[in-house]
């Protein structure tokens, strides 16, 4: 009798046996309950599941409430609603909706309050396919109060900054800054609207906002390196070759051996030669050679292994964040900046989550396994798993074909910047770098902060030897060496 | 643990009504192809400095001597400053002493400090940092101090005969000093700091005479006072 075992199943909930209690629903469903207790038994399975910090697995319930119940579900919005609560934490990813959409979930069935869902993951969708005016259509009706609010926020000031709104991208960033406490990962998605904003400013050409933006990313985040690097553009385009020169001084530290920077020696090759300090371009330019040429013949012989199995991608980032890899020594640096992507990060996160709870559910009861509970969840889980690997190592052997031709790209400019250097026609070349871009011209001290007169400074000189404390302040202190 | 110290160069120093300390700065390290430029760690610069001090005389031979002290400073600059202090204590014979009179009948002279206070001058040309093994840093300075007061010695003739017996007393001589110190700065606000201090002064021997108003003759002192204590920077 299927109200039996619902029944049963209530009162181990009652006393805190969620195992036994899940075990009581699943039976429901196993001995074929029909209509209002079969979408009872999936809503309470899957609420079990959850309160045992089994998420994902109850994601699994949760979707099956939404998409297997034509006619009336008084299921659907509290459904919706524990999905969006899991999403904050454990992001259920576009492939979750697709697969819901795929098995026939309407969503105009479901209240306006709790569509929120809907409208993140189709506007995710439509922005993957650069679908820019259906993605913030969708994005744009998610409205404050909804959990979904900060990310969707985010993708709409993408869209803006690209259709070239800027006031609208910055205040949509501005927003995500405001609201990002609400989620879990806060703090990196305030550091991404941040430098999202330095960005903004930086295409506009006021750099020195850009130069703000970019200053207010803590040196103990993992955007900081990134933040130094885009400032050093901006202080080039100032014709602030000392800050330039100091930023990448931080870059090029023995401390960050393995972060992927190569166009920093480009841009310091190019900050010397403006500057007509003509021995210090070569030397930038024998730094690229000598720092570069290995990780891009070493990342060509990845791509080529990779090829037939990008997975192969997957465990090579795994194995070098828990530092085990043993493999292709030169290129690490590309497998820093592969771990460090959205993709790589959400992948790695997923992929422990999983694996968690797959171990949480081998130590559930033995009735689990006999009636097939666990089968069914295991599956679900090892499927999702390979699905999300198998697009992740896809993703990141695209990522890395943009690396081997980014590297190939920059090989050639040092070519060119060598070549002019030796032909004695560094001149045209440096009088291509004569652009004044801006009428603003600001004095900075170390860390992109500017100088405030009546300021108590400390100055430190550099002699060879790199403190931590110091990566971020440096400035140089050179004259230009070309003729008036 | 790594330690990194600079110089301020005494020529530059002496500037100490320099409008712009950038300027100042700016020129010391201009010879420096590479330099760091950050707003200071610890500013010195118009702020007071209250700070409490154990002290000890180390270079006397017959007597511990041990002294509170406290101190009220003014920083003008970075590396000048002018600072208040007095001190007062008792002392405790050591055991030589002891043995001296016991054993072979020999009276010392028992003369403590008991007090003291004064005015410095304090010259900092030198601040760095120091970095732990678990990346800490610790910034520090080192100063020299010259100055003077008065100091108060405890004249307590225990060493005359009973017959020439004179009631104790305290007589003040003027001192100068010389010393030189270090501040450790453990947050932006309060430092661990330690001076050593050389008061000097003349003394009369004939205060320390069992015979009131005999003749005396100048004699000169030298304490080495070893100091440590707290500094709260307001």
């Amino acid at each position: 009798m299927a109200w039996a075992d619902l029944r049963q199943g209530r009162i181990y909930e009652q006393t805190g046996r969620f195992d036994l209690a899940a075990f009581e629903y699943f039976d429901t469903l196993r001995k074929g309950a029909k209509d209002g207790d079969k979408i009872q038994a999936e809503f309470e399975l899957a609420s079990s599941l959850q309160t045992m910090k089994l998420f994902y697995s109850a994601s699994y319930y949760f979707g099956q409430v939404l998409v297997n119940h034509s006619g009336p579900n008084p299921y659907r919005a509290r459904a919706l609603e524990a999905l969006t609560k899991i999403d904050a934490e454990y992001p259920l990813g576009p492939s979750f909706m697709q697969s819901l959409l795929a098995k026939g979930l309407d969503p105009n069935a479901t209240p306006e309050a709790s569509r929120a869902f809907f409208y993140y993951y189709l506007g995710k969708d439509q922005f993957a396919k650069s679908h820019w005016g259906e993605a913030k259509n969708a994005f744009a009706r998610i409205t404050l109060k909804s959990p979904f609010f900060v990310k969707a926020s985010f993708h709409l000031g993408i869209i803006q900054a690209l259709e070239n709104e800027p006031a609208k991208a910055i205040r949509s960033f501005h927003n995500v800054i405001r609201h990002a406490n609400r989620l879990g990962n806060a703090e990196w998605l305030r550091e991404q609207a941040t430098i999202n904003i330095a960005r903004i400013h930086y295409e506009a050409k006021d750099f020195v906002r850009a130069i703000a933006s970019y200053a207010k990313i803590p040196r103990n985040s993992d955007n900081w390196l990134t933040a130094l690097f885009e400032a050093s553009w901006a202080f080039f385009l100032m014709e602030n070759s000392n800050n330039t020169l100091g930023n990448i001084h931080t870059l090029h530290s023995p401390f960050f051996d393995n972060r992927f920077f190569p166009e920093s020696y480009i841009l310091q090759a190019v900050t010397f030669l403006r500057l007509c300090q003509f021995e210090q371009v070569k030397n930038s330019v024998d730094a690229f050679k000598t720092r570069y040429t290995p990780v891009l013949s070493e990342l060509s012989k990845i791509l080529d292994e990779a090829k037939t199995n990008p997975n192969k991608m997957v465990d090579w980032v795994r194995a070098y964040n828990s530092q085990s890899l043993q493999v292709y020594r030169n290129a690490w640096p590309i497998f820093d900046a592969l771990a460090r992507t959205d993709v790589a990060r959400q992948m790695l996160s997923f992929v422990a989550n999983v694996d968690k709870e797959l171990l949480i559910l081998e130590g559930t009861p033995e009735a689990w396994r006999s009636t097939g509970l666990r089968g069914t969840l295991n599956e679900f889980l090892n499927g999702k798993k390979a699905a999300i690997v198998k697009d992740a190592g896809r993703a990141l052997y695209q990522e890395s074909q943009f690396y081997l031709q980014y590297l190939s790209d920059l090989s050639e400019q040092t070519k060119l910047i060598h070549a002019e250097l030796m032909l004695g026609k560094i001149e045209q070349l440096r009088r291509k770098l004569q652009i004044r871009t801006t009428p603003k011209k600001e004095n900075f001290i170390g860390g992109m902060q500017p100088l405030v007169i009546g300021q108590n400074l400390e100055y430190w000189p550099f002699e060879g030897e790199y403190w931590e404390d110091e990566l971020g302040g440096y400035v140089y202190n050179i004259e230009s060496q070309c003729k008036k | 643990m790594l330690r990194k110290t600079r110089w301020i160069l005494a020529l530059v120093a002496l500037s100490i009504l320099a409008s712009s300390v950038y300027a100042e700065e700016e020129e010391l390290f201009k010879e420096f192809e590479i330099r760091v430029i950050r707003p200071r760690y610890f500013i010195k610069r118009h702020r007071f400095e209250l700070g409490i001090q154990a002290a000890a005389i180390v270079n006397q031979t017959f007597y511990y001597t041990y002294l509170a002290t406290a101190i009220v400073g003014f920083h003008f600059s970075e590396q000048f400053s002018l600072e208040l202090l007095g001190a007062y204590g008792y002392s405790q014979a050591k055991e030589d002493q002891a043995i001296l009179q016991d054993d072979f009948d020999i009276k010392t002279e028992y003369t403590p400090t008991q007090l003291f206070y004064g005015a410095s001058f304090l010259w900092t040309p030198m601040y760095g940092k120091y970095q732990l093994r678990n990346g800490r840093l610790i910034y520090f300075d080192t100063f020299l101090s010259a100055g003077g007061g008065m100091i108060g010695i405890l004249e307590k003739y225990d060493y005359c005969q009973a017959n020439q017996e004179r009631s104790s007393q305290v007589v003040s001589y003027p001192y100068f000093e010389f010393g030189i110190g270090q501040r450790f700065f453990i947050s932006r606000d309060d430092s661990i700091r330690w001076d050593i201090k050389s008061p000097m002064y003349f003394s009369n021997t004939a205060d320390s005479s069992c015979v009131a108003g005999s003749a005396g003759q100048s004699f000169f002192n030298q304490n080495i006072n070893l100091q440590l204590g707290y500094s709260r920077f307001l």
